[in-house]
């Protein structure tokens, strides 16, 4: 173990070179006659600076949990949980009582979608999406893992943004889509059933960030392109990144196929659409098309994108699209000829470079797009986006809120919440007196709260909707460091819950840090419906499947063979028993499964597994599932149900009898 | 016959000469098997399937005997006094019933 002054050393080693950063990055962002950027502390009743008083900390030896470049010391007076103080509700909902919200988490490197109550923050269940998941059987029965087979065949996904379904701009309960930044894929989940039902691997694209539904009614899906590469990346141009692109892509939300995409400059991050069905704002960074980080970060602006959908599907519709990998491919470059006139089919936005994010106000107003090196959130008066003859006239306000704005979300009352992550602060302000005030105006500012620690994507209650409740606001931190048990060196994230139901003239604004929770890393976003915009299926309905596949009734239970090689086996799945006791097949013979559980009960599910076979079905009451495997081992395999289902539950089995060959 | 797994309702009492009829109004099947020894004495055994024994139904049981869905089962009661029957698949869930005949 190294001794304790090597120890001092080594901390504030790191220390030093984060304020160097951070100093560098203000100076470089700003110029060198920015004003002072720093946030204050004023709940310590002192008028010290954040970053004083972590050099302070340092100097002391005080600094026992600094992680990483970024990590900073939470502290002061407003941080601790203040749900006693009487005019917060109860953020625990009491047993056999249920949530207000569901919440729909990403699960980052799990690649599923994660349900969770508020403002309990129970997990409710797992959706998993684009992973193979054994409890709910998906990737084991025949469709689901065609499904995923058909999508690339990848074991993993890395998902990002969940988006809900919107009718008239309101949550419709019917379906969630959500991107795969690791593998350029776009997935659907049926929320009658909070199910997967489809994937599309998007052609000409390797990675997809942002992704949004059109409000008001969901008549596309869209896609951000993150990664520029040659177009079709097929090996030509690899070694010529000015050849390298970025594309933005529409999806049919109903067939799940890719109907455009529109080819522009820089690389596309974060994505939102207007409310009136036209404008599709994306953030992007990198115009300077660089491949290294020095080259992508050199020049003070990037622009932000604005889409003009119903002027690109014009031009989709009157063939003037390239077509690449059977997608119509629409140059929105800013030198394209389909810029360069009066009606532009993409606005190039400048603002301060690398910016994080767009958010759209829920009364379409504006989209905000938080700075991330610039300690400023800038506004778009999305209505000038048509008339504007200069983009950057577009952009109508730009309070300064602090250090590493990311994302931005809403409450209903005219007050916008942004994360900050490198001061670990979550900054409430008002909107209109930000659009008011001077650019770089601190006087918007309504207050701040301390989170831990660095906070990426914030969602306030039904803020991606045009209905925001405004009563709770999730803060998705990306470190925990010293919040939980510890549990090895790869930490839990930190989801905060705030109420945000109270504006009060205090520090906080009257926002009121709630309750911790330890996530599995690591979840991007979250979104968040009220209970009663979804009405989840409680059994399946056959006649959903129609067609599909074949419902086996206890009498139908049979085994047939097809031919030399072929067996089909049907059984019907009940308490306690299979419909089959036992079936016999030859060593080599394919066997074609299908298993319908014929319980009325909802949450009397069944499973069937076969050991050494690989095979696991889950079934929900009604449902029927095929999986095709070969029994290619001779012997005696014991098929149990792996749902615990009554008293019996142990003794349900049937045989699987291997006969060998001759 | 229920999904919840029980007779509904599971006693009922009739006059002698009644016939007692057995639906199954859910989706997954059951038995109506009498218990030989809670039977009146001089009673006729009965079981769906129509079987002379309990071990006789044990023994066809699923092949015989399983009341699917919408299918029922009827026995005519003669005999006076308690009877006690269960459903062979779930008797270990509690579904057993009861008729008593005056």
């Amino acid at each position: 173990m190294s001794s304790e002054p090597t120890e001092t050393d080594e901390q504030q080693d790191p220390l030093a070179e984060h304020e160097q950063q951070l100093n560098d990055l203000l100076l470089d962002v700003e110029g060198p006659d920015a004003p002072d950027a720093e946030s204050h502390l004023s709940g310590l009743g002192l008028d010290v600076s954040r970053r004083g008083l972590m050099k302070a900390g340092a100097a002391a030896g005080a600094i026992g949990a600094f992680a990483g470049c970024a990590g900073l010391q939470g502290g002061g007076a407003n941080t601790e949980a203040k749900g006693g103080s009487g005019d917060v509700p109860d953020h625990m909902v009491p047993p056999g009582e249920h949530d207000e919200y569901y919440g729909f988490w990403s699960g980052g490197h799990s690649g599923e979608i994660r349900v969770m109550g508020l403002p309990s923050m129970r997990e409710l269940t797992r959706i998993p999406v684009f992973n193979p998941e054994p409890a709910k059987g998906y990737g084991f029965d025949n469709e689901t893992s065609e499904m995923l087979d058909d999508a690339g065949g990848y074991t993993w996904g890395d998902s990002h943004h969940p988006n809900l379904s919107e009718t008239g701009g309101e949550y419709d309960g019917r379906y969630i889509f959500v991107n795969d930044k690791a593998n350029g894929r776009v997935a659907r989940v049926n929320l009658k059933y909070f199910e997967t039902d489809a994937i599309v691997d998007i052609p000409n694209v390797q990675s997809v960030h942002g992704c949004c539904i059109q409000s008001p009614d969901t008549e596309y899906v869209f896609a951000n392109g993150e990664f520029r590469t040659p177009l079709p990346n097929d090996g030509r141009d690899v070694n010529n990144p000015e050849e390298y692109v970025s594309l933005f892509s529409a999806i049919d939300p109903e067939t799940m196929d890719v109907r455009w995409q529109v080819k522009v400059d820089g690389n596309l991050d974060i994505v939102d659409s207007d409310k009136d069905g036209r404008w599709v704002l994306s953030s992007a960074y990198n115009d300077e098309e660089g491949v290294e980080i020095e080259e992508m970060t050199k020049d003070d602006r990037d622009s932000v994108k604005a889409f003009d959908v119903p002027a690109i599907q014009e031009l989709v519709d009157a063939g003037e699209g390239t077509e690449v990998d059977g997608i119509p491919v629409i140059d929105g470059t800013e030198s394209s000829k389909h810029n360069s006139g009066d009606d532009p089919i993409v606005r190039y936005i400048p603002t301060p470079k690398s910016p994080h994010c767009v958010e759209v106000t829920p009364d379409g107003k504006y989209g905000m797009v938080a700075g991330k090196l610039s300690p400023t959130v800038s506004i778009i008066d999305i209505e000038k986006l048509e008339s504007a003859s200069d983009p950057a006239d577009t952009i109508i306000g730009q309070p300064k809120v602090g250090l590493g704005p990311l994302h931005t979300t809403y409450d209903g009352r005219g007050n916008a919440y942004t994360s900050l992550f490198i001061d670990s602060q979550v900054v409430k302000w008002d909107i209109e007196a930000a659009v008011n005030a001077e650019k770089g105006s601190e006087e918007p500012i309504l207050g701040k709260i301390d989170v831990h620690y660095n906070p990426g994507h914030i969602q306030a209650v039904q803020a991606m909707s045009s209905e925001p409740t405004g009563d709770w606001l999730v803060v998705l931190n990306k470190l925990s460091k010293d919040r939980f048990l510890p549990v090895g060196p790869i930490y839990p994230d930190n989801d905060q819950l705030v109420y945000i139901g109270n504006d009060k003239d205090n520090d906080a604004g009257g926002m009121e840090l709630v309750s911790d929770h330890p996530v599995y890393p690591e979840p991007h976003d979250a979104v968040f419906a009220q209970k009663d915009k979804l009405d989840p299926a409680t059994t399946w309905e056959p006649e959903d499947y129609e067609g599909e596949k074949e419902y086996i009734s206890e009498d139908a239970s049979t085994v047939e063979r097809i031919d030399d090689s072929t067996v089909e086996v049907k059984t019907s799945v009940k308490r306690s028993e299979f419909g089959l006791r036992d079936f016999t097949v030859q060593e080599g013979d394919e066997v074609r499964l299908t298993a319908t559980n014929i319980e009325g009960s909802k949450d009397i599910v069944h499973g069937m597994a076969i050991p050494e076979h690989n095979v696991n079905l889950a079934l929900a009451p009604k449902d029927t599932r095929e999986v095709t495997f070969t029994a290619d081992k001779p012997g005696v395999y014991w098929i149990y149900c792996t749902y615990f289902c009554s008293a019996l539950h142990l003794e349900m089995r049937s045989r699987m009898i291997v006969e060998p060959e001759d | 016959m229920t999904d919840e797994l029980t007779f509904a309702p599971k006693r009922i009492e009739v006059e002698a000469g009644t016939t007692v009829t057995w639906k199954n109004v859910g989706s997954i099947g059951h038995s109506v098997t009498a218990y030989g020894e809670e039977i009146p004495d001089g009673a006729s055994y009965f079981a769906s399937g129509d079987f002379e024994s309990e071990q006789a139904a044990s023994d066809a049981y699923p092949d015989e005997g399983n009341v699917t869905e919408g299918g029922s089962y009827e026995h005519t009661f003669e005999t006076k006094g308690e009877y006690k029957y269960y459903c062979i698949p779930h008797e270990m869930n509690g579904m057993v019933g009861y008729v008593k005949v005056v």
